[in-house]
């Protein structure tokens, strides 16, 4: 089974099973750690905002307490009953007015017709005019102040308050805001009026424009009512609320709660965290705002670090993978190149891999050690080589000798025409155990035998040559065939312990008379073929038995008439027992129908020994011949 | 070709399967040297089933004669007509003890034993 993502070079599996998956564990790890430091920054900064917010709120509305004591003040000196006349009261206001800083003015309002009799607006004001004290009677059509919200809704509600911040007309650009508080008369308890003091927010927001809230990050002050009190674009103070700006961030801020909240920055288009804490006392809101940015900047710093850091680790590691790769495949490719070499030829191969890798040097230890076995058998290869090289050699100069030993071809010379022969021979190895001869005996005798020594190879063949040689040696005018035979077959039995024997036809014709006296030692019958008449075997009237058996033997031969246009056909048993691929012999049947059908198309004694031995091949196919064979042909010219 | 050896008595007989060529001769000539240097005195090579050997696996048959102890004896029986022929032929019948049948050649060698 094949996987693709297993598959590939060295270095792109490393990179996938290892460098990719590596990767993603410390990206995810990173992550992890950056998504950690952002929490913690905006956690971090939440309570840090919340608790500046908290300051910052009770510190203004300690001050606002403080301011407020004094219209209490007002209300229960008046409830005493102390203060009945005006110059009194006017000493009084104008006295605290000056003994209370941060005052920017105070009033006490009446009931019509109840301080000072006839009077229906009595409404003594003491305030600061450049730093001066002033004392005024506010009163129509001026003032009435029966008509304002800070008269009115003490009275209402029967308890102190503050006013919604106003701008003072009189007094320039000064944000103030009121706190009044209701009194009662000291002999009816009933409702008599309401004592008011002015503080100046200016102050109050002046501190808290210094107030540093992160780099560019700034404080809102909101009304009760959420209009904007302080911030740094003056000119929404007291123009615009919260809601006109940004009013999902006002509503997200709820009023006299705290909290610290996402949203939009509603001075710049920026994201923003913002911290809110009451002032409880004015119902105000401060409000902190943040600038994202700012907040998450360590954090982001710590980002890019992580990341840089991350980046560099990732590199590390591709670098590290990629140099094991190299390590492992550059001196991998080194064999591969070394072993092609030595797939095609060059032996002299030699690797002294310098690796750390146990298994890569084990590789090309093992490879060494395989050159240099591989040039060990080549050696060893050609030594054998040359050592069958040799004996090819040595065979077959044995073959060129064996083959010098038979006559060459027939060329009847002085008393000799008339007869022609021819032989053929193959032995099944190079040489091998089958001979023939014919030679002039004297000038009206020729011999010729046909022999096969049992056996094959190097062995018959020095067999074969002991034979012939004797044969030459002792065929000789004066001596019968079956002297001869006899002679030769006690030389044989003399040297014969490897059971070698021979079988042969030895025949001796004598032209004149063209009688044939002939000994078979143990051979096949030499086939006569007569024009006219079918071929028939030379039995004769003698059998002898092979050459070599037994020196007690005795020989005898037979003589036959021949006539002019006889051929006879010597061979050995190489030629019947010739077999093809299934083992089938050529047999003696073919070779009749053979010799029938040649005996009349030729009276070439060469064409037809050829043609036997061609016809052999044909059958034998591609079979390695498993013995020697020859055949002779002798023929009586007319 | 295959030999089956079994001992009948004194006489050691092997009795040669098939068919002997050039290849087979020399296997022929391993086993039947191997049990002659192996102590059998009296061999009988039953041919019975013997259906083919030609001139090579003679020699074999011929050394074996040779290689016989001088007091020993090799004998022949079972020759098919093919290899009585052969046999004949070549003149082994002249210098080789033939027997028609295993019962007879063990009998003719029993007695030429006591004879002895």
């Amino acid at each position: 089974m094949e996987i693709p993502f297993l598959k590939g070079s060295l270095r792109s599996r490393l990179t996938r099973l290892i460098g990719i998956p590596a990767s993603l564990f410390l990206l995810g790890t990173l992550g992890l750690i950056i998504q950690q430091t952002f929490r913690d920054a905006v956690t971090y900064t939440g309570a840090a905002a919340q608790n500046l917010a908290r300051i910052h709120a009770a510190k203004l509305d300690a001050t606002l307490a403080e301011a407020a004591r004094v219209p209490h003040l007002h209300a229960r000196v008046l409830e005493s009953g102390l203060l009945r006349d005006e110059p009194a009261l006017r000493r009084y206001l104008v006295d605290v007015l000056v003994k209370t800083p941060g005052i920017y003015g105070s009033c006490l309002a009446f009931e019509p017709e109840t301080f000072v009799p006839g009077e229906r607006h009595f409404c003594p004001y003491a305030y600061r005019k450049e730093g001066v004290p002033e004392y005024a009677l506010l009163a129509p059509p001026d003032y009435d102040h029966f008509e304002w919200p800070w008269y009115r809704r003490p009275k209402e509600l029967g308890h102190a308050l503050w006013t919604e911040p106003f701008f003072d007309e009189g007094g320039g650009d000064i944000l103030m805001t009121t706190r009044a508080v209701p009194f009662r008369h000291p002999d009816s308890g009933a409702f008599w009026g309401v004592a008011t003091v002015d503080i100046s927010l200016e102050g109050l927001l002046e501190d808290l424009s210094r107030l540093q809230v992160a780099e560019t990050g700034y404080p809102i002050l909101l009304s009760p009512e959420g209009r904007i009190l302080s911030c740094p674009d003056r000119g929404k103070i007291m123009t615009a609320s919260l809601a006109d700006l940004d009013s999902d961030l006002a509503r997200s801020i709820r009023p006299g709660g705290e909290g610290f909240v996402e949203g939009t920055d509603p001075l710049r288009p920026r994201k923003v965290r913002v911290a809110y804490a009451p002032v409880p006392g004015a119902g105000f809101t401060l409000a902190l705002v943040y600038p994202a940015d700012e907040i998450f900047r360590n954090a982001r710093g710590l980002l890019l670090r992580l990341l840089f850091i991350g980046g560099a680790g990732v590199a590390l590691l591709f670098g590290v993978l990629a140099l094991v790769a190299r390590s492992v495949s550059a001196p991998v490719a080194e064999l591969a190149v070394a072993a092609r070499k030595v797939a095609a030829g060059d032996l002299d191969q030699h690797i002294g891999l310098q690796v750390n890798i146990d298994e890569v040097r084990e590789l090309g230890g093992a490879f060494d050690k395989m050159t240099r076995s591989l040039r060990l058998h080549l050696e060893e290869l050609k030594a054998s080589t040359a050592l069958t090289a040799r004996l090819a050699g040595e065979l077959s100069a044995a073959r060129r000798i064996q083959m010098s030993m038979l006559p060459s071809a027939w060329n009847g010379s002085r008393g000799t025409s008339g007869i022609l022969m021819h032989a053929e021979i193959e032995p099944a190895r190079e040489v091998g155990g089958d001979f023939y001869d014919y030679r002039q005996i004297d000038g009206e005798r020729v011999s010729f035998l046909v022999g096969d020594v049992s056996g094959k190879g190097v062995p018959a063949a020095l067999f074969m040559a002991m034979t012939q040689t004797l044969f030459k040696g002792l065929a000789t005018a004066a001596r019968s065939a079956s002297e001869v035979i006899a002679q030769v077959n006690r030389a044989l039995c003399e040297q014969s312990h490897s059971g070698m024997f021979v079988t042969l036809v030895y025949g001796v014709l004598h032209l004149p008379t063209r009688t044939l006296e002939f000994c078979n030692a143990g051979h096949l019958a030499p086939l006569l073929l007569r024009p006219g008449e079918p071929i028939r075997a030379l039995e004769g009237t003698e059998r002898c038995p092979a050459l070599g058996l037994s020196q007690g033997l005795d020989f005898q031969s037979c003589r036959v008439r021949l006539q002019a246009g006889d051929r006879l056909v010597l061979y050995t048993d190489g030629v019947t027992e010739a077999q093809d691929e299934r083992q089938q012999f050529y047999g003696f049947e073919r070779l009749l129908r053979f010799l029938e059908a040649k005996a009349e198309s030729t009276r070439d004694p060469r064409e037809m020994a050829e043609g036997l031995v061609g016809d052999i091949r044909l059958h034998a196919g591609g079979e390695e011949a498993y013995d020697d064979l020859t055949v002779l042909i002798v023929q009586l010219e007319g | 070709m295959t030999i089956i050896e079994e001992q009948a008595g004194p006489v050691t007989v092997a009795a040669i399967i098939g068919k002997v060529d050039s290849l087979k001769a020399a296997e022929l000539e391993e086993r039947i040297l191997s049990i002659l240097s192996g102590g059998a005195s009296h061999l009988l090579l039953d041919c019975a089933r013997l259906e083919y050997i030609n001139s090579v696996g003679l020699r074999v048959f011929l050394l074996a004669a040779r290689q016989i102890a001088p007091d020993g004896m090799l004998a022949f029986c079972g020759l098919t007509p093919n290899v009585k022929l052969i046999f004949e032929t070549i003149g082994f019948d002249r210098i080789l003890s033939v027997f028609d049948c295993r019962e007879a050649a063990l009998a003719g060698m029993l007695e030429s034993r006591t004879g002895s």
